[in-house]
């Protein structure tokens, strides 16, 4: 394991504990002042510490010191948590976790003289008779000082050597064993006897053959992989016949080997009580080794699983070829090709499950966003997270983090009141943030909502005119001025703050999420707050997909798009007079855009009742209708990117391999649509 | 002195039919030379077997001496750190007479 990759290690930790730190710290704040809660932080805390200080993080290191030792009187009784240290130990925590952002080398070091002095201001606060703080008992969850000491030291260090102690069990030799053997692979990996004990071998009147009496002392280089070397020992009956462990050694303890024993020790006792002596070198089960515990839970490197999805999605698509070939030629109802379909699914799905993560991640960052937020606004926030267990894919997840935290701020910047604000509203003066992830179907719903003032539609629709965005005439419903807050460039701010207000915050929102294959919604009621629901896909490396033909070509139109389909007679597809076709459903007309003329394909259905028009949704362009020759089938296909093997392609947002062999392109719904339609045409009637 | 050569193949057999004749050797009396000169393969049985014998004879009243040892025996005894203690002789001989 190299240094990268043990520090890699340290970082995950860092998150992990810092993780369940802050939720530690929520439940302080919610009241729960118990010792163990206490003791999370400080276990957090000190092991970041601990990693900080091998590392050679020495401001890190040095900040949570003087955490840690406030932590310690908290724990120890000494300072009560009352509302100011709970602000502070707060403070501290987002202290922290800049300093281990730093450190990742993914923003600057935090500026925390001031966090620094006061918390040694709190520390003064403590009675002055401070008893001993307890012993410290490392609280890494994997044995740091063990990988570390597994690193090159530097020169000025000399890492220790291993001492292999291996006594066989004296029936060994009966059973087939052969120790020479195992003696042979340990000098291969630079091994020496430091002593040999063949003070059990007897003379020859109690010589038996079949007996092991000797047992060595090794020494193996510092650098030799303890793993190589326990695997020397893998198919050893005893294991406590062999210890491993990093010792310092007498530099002259090989280069003379010890005394000749055979020659001057006294004699031996008979063999049978002999062999039933326990070996001489034999270390007390105390000194062995402790074996790593067996964990529920391993890393893997996430390009290993990313192969793996990338194989099991090859594996679809060649079971889906296999099982139509056998279909044309008769064999549909081959009952292992059914079983073979649904394992097939299943490993689909277990793959898939793979790479998901708990969205808690994602939720986690909420709480200090809210902290800062409460104190630049003066606002006052309570978090209720729910469905924070919910998983999903991991990229998904990366992927969110930006979208989820400007909701936040928005509903927090323009949703929430002040205090003052509330009370005379007759609402509590904390305001409620509340954050829920649930499965609905193929897809996630992330919501974000609050109990604030609720969307100010009339203020939206006029700064919308105001700017251009919609004529100033315009008759929007509820839902459609919603929408506007997506605009580029729309703003309600009355002044630019820091927080939200620059007016391109929600639009990258939307567009994040679109990039994401999902879509964002909103509910809002004047007076009663908003709602943003977030409806992401699971995965991104497959999609439900409705499959359509168009000429001789296939597309697959993604079913999240998809509200309904229809033939229509004759006459009623209208066309505008500038080449234009509208198509009246339910009250909206619609425009009707053939796959054909967007992506000049030729010898394509060009009479609407003539083919199929299929009625899709977009975030950017509203909805519209996609008018393809004939639908085929509807089914998961599996994601390949057009970018990865080609390049970007207008219109199209990946590729997949169909069951027969040949690619069909992915339709990039938003993409086709926005750039015709930009809002939909609302019937005057 | 009595001279015992060792099989080539110094198995548990092998080493048990080679203490049977030690132990018959040491009730004839008189010096006993092992020649493990001809030993092709070795393990630990065989190992121990020699250090046996050096020990019998070092506490006992008769001689016990390796008189020669093939290089599968030098290096079985390198490898359990025992060649000082079954060689050094050997060693000391070769010194002797070169």
């Amino acid at each position: 394991m190299s240094p990268d990759d043990i520090q890699s290690i340290f970082f995950q930790e860092c998150e992990e504990g810092l993780a369940s730190a802050e939720t530690a710290l929520m439940a302080i704040k919610a009241g729960e002042h118990d010792g163990e809660t206490i003791n999370t932080i400080f276990r957090a805390v000190h092991s970041i510490k601990g990693g900080a200080g091998a590392f050679g993080f020495n401001p890190l290191q040095a900040f949570t010191h003087h955490f840690e030792t406030l932590l310690d009187k908290v724990r120890d009784g000494e300072l009560s948590l009352t509302p100011p240290l709970v602000e502070l130990l707060m403070g501290a925590f987002d202290v922290l976790a800049d300093h281990v952002t730093a450190i990742r080398g993914e923003g600057d070091q935090p500026d925390d003289a001031a966090m620094e002095q006061a918390l040694r201001d709190a520390l003064t606060a403590a009675p002055a008779a401070v008893p001993v703080a307890a012993p410290v008992v490392p609280e890494l969850s994997f044995d740091l000082a063990a990988m570390m000491a597994e690193l090159a030291a530097p020169a000025d260090v000399p890492a220790q050597d291993w001492r292999v102690a291996f006594t066989p069990a004296a029936g060994d030799l009966a059973h087939g064993s052969e120790p020479l053997l195992l003696m042979r692979e340990l000098a291969a990996l630079g091994g020496q006897v430091v002593r040999a004990d063949a003070d059990r071998v007897p003379t020859l009147d109690g010589f038996d053959p079949d007996a092991a009496y000797m047992g060595w002392t090794l020494r193996l280089p510092a650098a030799a992989d303890r793993a190589l070397i326990e695997e020397v020992f893998d198919f050893v009956a005893d294991p406590a016949s062999v210890t491993i462990e990093r010792a310092a050694f007498d530099e002259s303890a090989v280069a003379v080997p010890a005394p000749t024993p055979v020659l001057q020790s006294p004699p031996a006792a008979p063999a049978a009580p002999t062999v039933a002596e326990p070996p001489a070198v034999q270390a007390p089960p105390a000194a062995k080794p402790a074996k790593v515990a067996a964990g529920a839970t391993i890393r893997v490197d996430l390009e290993k699983l990313d192969r793996l999805v990338d194989l099991v999605g090859e594996l679809v698509i060649t079971q889906s070829m296999l099982s139509q070939r056998l279909v044309s030629n008769g064999l549909a109802a081959v009952e292992e090709l059914a079983d073979l379909d649904q394992l097939t699914r299943e490993l689909q799905d277990s793959a898939m499950a793979i790479r998901a993560q708990p969205v808690k991640s994602v939720f986690s960052r909420v709480p200090r966003i809210v902290r800062e937020l409460e104190a630049s606004t003066g606002k006052r926030v309570q978090i209720e997270v729910e469905g924070e267990a919910t998983e999903l894919d991991k990229t998904v997840i990366e992927r969110i983090g930006e979208p989820l935290t400007h909701l936040v701020r928005n509903c927090v910047d323009h949703g929430i009141e002040l205090p003052a604000d509330r009370l005379a509203k007759g609402k509590p003066a904390e305001g409620r943030l509340r954050l829920s992830a649930e499965h609905k179907g193929s897809r996630i719903v992330i919501s974000v909502s609050d109990d604030g003032a609720g969307i100010d539609r009339e203020r939206v629709l006029a700064i919308a005119a105001e700017r251009g965005i919609v004529p100033a005439d315009a008759r929007l419903s509820d839902e459609e001025i919603d929408q506007l807050i997506f605009a580029p460039g729309f703003s309600t701010a009355r002044e630019v703050s820091n927080i939200s207000g620059r007016g391109v915050g929600m639009d990258v929102v939307r567009q994040n999420v679109q990039a994401l294959g999902g879509r964002i919604t909103i509910q809002s009621r004047p007076g009663e707050g908003s709602s943003f629901a977030l409806a992401l896909p699971l995965t991104l490396a497959i999609v439900d997909g409705m499959v359509v033909s168009v000429g001789d070509q296939t597309y697959i139109i993604p079913l999240t798009h998809i509200v309904e389909s229809l033939r229509p007679e004759r006459g009623q597809v209208q066309s505008t007079g500038l080449g234009n076709r509208v198509l009246n459903v339910r009250g909206s007309f619609l425009p009707v855009l053939g796959i054909g003329d967007q992506l000049g394909l030729s010898g394509t259905v060009s009479e609407p009742s003539e083919g199929v028009l299929i009625v899709v949704e977009t975030e950017s362009a509203g909805s519209a209708i996609l008018m393809v020759d004939a639908i085929i089938d509807q089914r998961q296909v599996v994601i390949k990117s057009l970018e990865t093997h080609y390049q970007q392609v207008e219109g199209v947002a990946g590729a997949t391999i169909l069951g027969d062999g040949r690619v069909a392109l992915i339709l990039d719904v938003e993409g086709l649509v926005g750039l015709r339609a930009p809002m939909p045409l609302r019937c005057a009637s | 002195m009595r001279r015992l050569t060792m099989l080539p193949v110094l198995d548990r057999s092998g080493v048990r039919l080679m203490a049977n004749e030690l132990r018959d050797m040491l009730d004839l009396g008189g010096a006993i030379g092992i020649d493990a000169g001809k030993v092709e393969r070795i393990g630990l049985a065989g190992i121990q077997l020699l250090l046996s014998a050096l020990r019998t004879g070092a506490e006992g009243a008769t001689e016990i001496r390796l008189i020669a040892a093939s290089r599968a025996v030098e290096e079985a005894a390198r490898v359990c750190g025992v060649a000082d203690r079954l060689l050094s002789e050997l060693l000391a001989d070769a010194e002797v007479a070169a």
